[in-house]
């Protein structure tokens, strides 16, 4: 039945996007993290990637969060000397997580849920109406 | 998930049109035997659709509570299982109704 193909869909929606909201909190919880020697790197940014998946059983093309990468972004720098991290000039460096974007990002996730949620809620008032045809 | 609702209605829609020609066919044939084999059928689909569903349900909400499972994954099997229960009662309900009104028929 295609109205239940599409609470399939929904709900993979809402499977991919908390695993993105799980990287997303990963990354504000981490934002601060350095290293705790010097030449080690700090915490390097998490981001997930979507990729539509196929469920063969039903023909829905549902999405999956495919795998969660590595930011390739420099890292910060930062002045100081007392850290037991810091290199011979005083500098350690900084996780390569921004605040602002994480902010951002986590908004999106919020409101991707929220439509999700939405569509789902619209599938199953749709099955319940056609239901109460029969009464 | 790949529960279907709408075999309980179409079996629904096979039993009366089996009816229609029973009742059509009356003189001749014996249309009484068929009617009952695609009902008993009917019935017997719809409770098999509703332990799979109830049966999803009870393994998600198993896994819940000992935090195991995805809370959308409970979400979607108790909502199924609530679509399949009800799918079935008012069949049930209607079919129910459909006997009546022949066995309250004047003859």
């Amino acid at each position: 039945m295609d109205l239940e193909k599409a609470m399939m869909a929904s709900a993979s929606g809402l499977r991919a996007q908390s695993v993105r909201m799980r990287v997303i909190s990963e990354n504000i919880a981490n934002q601060n993290s350095v290293a705790s020697e010097p030449g080690a790197d700090p915490y390097r940014r998490k981001i997930v990637t979507f990729k539509t998946e196929l469920d063969r059983a039903s023909g829905v093309e549902t999405v999956k969060a495919d795998g969660v990468d590595m930011d390739q972004k420099e890292f910060g720098k930062k002045y100081d000397p007392g850290n037991p991290a810091a290199d011979a000039s005083g500098y350690i460096k900084t996780s390569n997580v921004n605040g602002m974007i994480e902010l951002m990002d986590m908004r999106q996730a919020q409101r991707t849920y929220q439509s999700n949620l939405n569509a789902l809620e619209a599938s199953r008032r749709m099955a319940t109406m056609t239901l109460d045809l029969l009464r | 998930m790949n529960i279907k609702q709408l075999d309980a209605v179409s079996a629904y829609s096979q039993a009366t049109k089996q009816m229609q020609d029973g009742l059509e066919s009356r003189d001749g044939k014996d249309g009484v035997s068929g009617e009952g084999s695609v009902f008993s059928s009917m019935v017997g689909d719809a409770l098999g659709n509703v332990q799979n569903a109830t049966t999803n349900l009870e393994v998600q909400s198993a896994k819940a509570l000992v935090g195991e499972a995805n809370m959308v994954d409970v979400v979607t099997a108790a909502s199924n299982a609530e679509m399949v229960v009800n799918t079935v009662v008012s069949v049930r309900d209607k079919v129910i109704a459909a006997y009546n009104d022949i066995l309250k028929m004047p003859v």
